[in-house]
């Protein structure tokens, strides 16, 4: 079914419509409250732009769903194959990102956690030798301490976990 | 004349040359720090100023400004990570070329490119700042609207092979620029009751996520051995290294056109460098006789996009030093510097402080000169930096981005925001969309809708008619200019297809015909 880049466009296109589908029916109803009153003498209500770019965006994917439709050689000329890769370090390396971005900042802060992370990404990548491992990580993640704590006099998130623990030593 | 010379020795004392030497370096370093921008760097040293003689930090600010801005295109050309927005557009010929090895010819480019628009910005500041700042002034919401929309149609060229999928990155990118709050009623729009997403979404964090997290991710897919080697590799031919007369003179048309619009775009408070940017690159693209190059390594593209940023810098100068109004945040913040140092800007300020005026226009031209020395610095300083493997270097440019994220807003929503643009990127790379085109739809889809609902606003006092936009002489002048730009890139078009250029067809079988 899904064997030529056709067939694969078609249901690219298909899910994205639905995407927009949901985003008409659902999302824009229960995110966008219109002032009451509020017209075009008013500037249009604020779900105007909402609806008419996601519209367009409809349009765009059914035109080119009943071009496909009307001619089978177009997605021949036109698809574009994706990139190859590794898919298992990708999920791996994702899963860190994610792992540093939402765990760890907000609870470790960001020094702890940007140490760690250099580290297993680094090893995630295929490196092996200690002092590559940790060198790196202790020379960004200092480097930035030094930049933003007293160069800048920005402060990066502490977390949550380390926040009482800092309070507790008068930090 | 006394004035003048007077103001030059001012800026020509050793102190404030000093100034302004280390304000480039400092400002050359910081805004290659992914998330660190112009406006960012100035801000961290408007306080210190506080301490400084008047014409210490001043001219500090204004070298400190400069050199960001040619900082943030060096990390955008090798690692395609822009240290700063103004510099995405660079992205897209300069990352290229790096991967060709030709990232030290990207670099001096963008180093010549970047002196060439700020040396023509200052210049027309010092000639016409009155005169530039008259037309600016005539430009109101529906001009506003215009161009945007203009340039959001022209820049839909920009979107790769598959119209389809540039259109809906376009869209896409006008649909996420709609988060936060609405501009004219000021109700939360698509935030979920979030009070982050209520702010809208950073341009920095989904910067750094689209271009620079996405390519880390593509690059750390790849085999283990490949990870193992330095993260750019340059070429040992002398002419992959350097920018020959004849390549520079082949440039200049597009540099002298890039200078402008960035001029006149800086003049108008609002639109900014990014803009400025994506413009002149899309303008290059169409005027060029090879616009295919585009986007694989032409150096023009570097050349238009940094020479029309780096305009910016002199021109936001004019509303602020002719009106007081500043074009930018940049701009505000150097008001605020001058304030803090007495003088008040407006139009009686050449009256009132001739002297320091004529300091101004001297430490920006010695800024530029400097610029251009320290420059070469930064370029051999930042092939030492790259040599370093991609396996050690990646996890530390996504940390060093994170931080950058976090700076400007204060918030950890937008490290998280940086990764979750990554994924997407990394997705709508994998999907064969082009993220460019969702880049300029988020950019511009602010300013194209609030000029259009204030347009709208301003009908309703005309009857709810539009037609008032007909009797406004900026905004019928502007439209003549684009429908003649229109006219000849349809022209150009037709005359392409007619020469039996490849059609995109026979162009796309070729290319799956190369090995």
């Amino acid at each position: 079914m899904l064997s030529t880049p056709r067939h694969r466009e078609a249901l690219l296109l298909a899910l994205m419509l639905a995407g927009v589908a949901g985003f008409v029916l659902w999302v824009v109803p229960a995110s966008v409250e219109d002032p009451e009153g509020f017209g075009y003498a008013q500037g249009l209500p604020p779900s105007f732009t909402v609806y008419l770019v996601a519209l367009l965006g409809g349009a765009v994917m059914l035109v080119r769903l009943l071009r496909l439709w009307r001619n089978p050689d177009l997605s021949v000329v036109e698809a574009e194959a994706g990139e190859p890769g590794h898919g298992s370090r990708a999920a791996s390396i994702i899963g860190v990102c994610l792992l540093f971005a939402l765990l760890l900042i907000p609870n470790l802060g960001f020094y702890p956690a940007s140490l760690l992370f250099i580290v297993v990404a680094s090893l995630i990548l295929g490196e092996r030798r200690p002092l590559f491992l940790i060198a790196p990580s202790i020379v960004v993640t200092g480097g930035l301490f030094l930049a933003f704590e007293y160069a800048f006099n920005i402060f990066l998130p502490r977390g949550h976990w380390i926040e009482p623990l800092l309070a507790g030593l008068g930090g | 004349m006394d004035s003048i010379i007077n103001g030059m020795l001012l800026a020509a004392s050793p102190e404030a040359l000093v100034a302004v030497f280390v304000g480039l370096i400092a400002g050359q370093i910081l805004g290659a720090v992914p998330g660190l921008t112009a406006s960012m760097a100035v801000a961290l040293l408007v306080p210190y100023t506080y301490y400084l003689d008047p014409w210490i930090g001043i001219p500090m600010l204004l070298g400190m400004f400069k050199g960001s801005l040619f900082g943030s295109s060096i990390t955008a050309i090798l690692v395609k990570t822009p240290g700063a927005p103004a510099a995405a557009a660079t992205v897209l010929d300069g990352y290229p070329l790096a991967q060709q090895g030709k990232g030290g010819k990207a670099m001096k480019m963008a180093l010549y490119s970047s002196v060439f628009g700020d040396a023509f910005s200052d210049i027309c500041l010092i000639l016409a700042a009155g005169a530039l700042a008259a037309i600016a002034l005539h430009f109101g919401p529906p001009e506003y609207m215009l161009l945007t929309a203009f340039s959001l149609v022209t820049l839909s060229a920009l979107s790769g092979r598959s119209l389809w999928k540039g259109l809906v990155a376009v869209l896409l990118g006008m649909g996420i620029g709609m988060i936060g709050l609405d501009p004219i009623a000021a109700t939360p729009r698509l935030t979920f009751g979030s009070l982050e997403l209520e702010e809208g979404i950073g341009l920095i964090p989904m910067l750094i996520g689209m271009l620079a997290v996405s390519e880390a991710l593509r690059q750390m897919e790849q085999p283990l051995h490949k990870l193992a080697r330095q993260t750019v590799s340059f070429s040992r031919e002398r002419a992959d290294n350097r920018i020959s007369w004849p390549e520079f003179r082949r440039c200049l048309p597009t540099l002298v056109k890039s200078s402008g619009m960035g001029t006149l775009i800086g003049a108008m408070p609002g639109l900014g460098a990014t803009v400025a940017a994506f413009l002149a690159y899309g303008e290059a693209k169409r005027a060029s006789k090879q616009p295919e190059n585009f986007g694989k390594g032409e150096i023009e593209g570097v050349a238009a996009a940094e020479a029309a940023n780096n305009a910016v810098s002199g021109s936001n100068m004019i509303p602020l030093l002719a009106f007081g109004i500043p074009g930018d945040i940049a701009a505000a913040l150097i008001m605020g510097a001058f304030l803090i140092q007495g003088i008040t800007l407006g139009p009686v300020v050449f009256q009132e402080n001739p002297i320091e005026i004529y300091a101004i226009f001297t430490a920006l031209l010695i800024a530029n000169f400097f610029n251009l020395i320290l420059g070469h610095g930064l370029i051999r300083m930042a092939r030492r930096v790259v040599a370093v493997p991609k396996r050690l270097l990646f996890p530390a440019v996504l940390v060093i981005a994170s931080a950058g994220a976090y700076a400007l807003r204060g918030s950890v929503f937008d490290i998280q925001l940086v990764f979750v643009f990554g994924l997407l990127g990394y997705a709508m790379g994998k999907l064969a969309i082009p993220t460019v085109p969702l880049l300029i739809g988020f950019i511009l889809m602010p300013i194209l809708e609030e000029n259009f609902r204030i347009t709208l606003l301003l009908a309703s006092s005309h009857d709810l008619s539009l037609g008032f936009v007909l009797q406004r002489p900026a905004f019928l002048s502007l439209l003549a200019i684009m429908g003649l730009a229109a006219f000849l890139i349809v022209r150009r078009r037709r005359a392409f297809r007619v020469a039996g250029a490849p059609t995109l067809a026979a162009r796309t079988q070729s290319e799956r015909a190369e090995p």
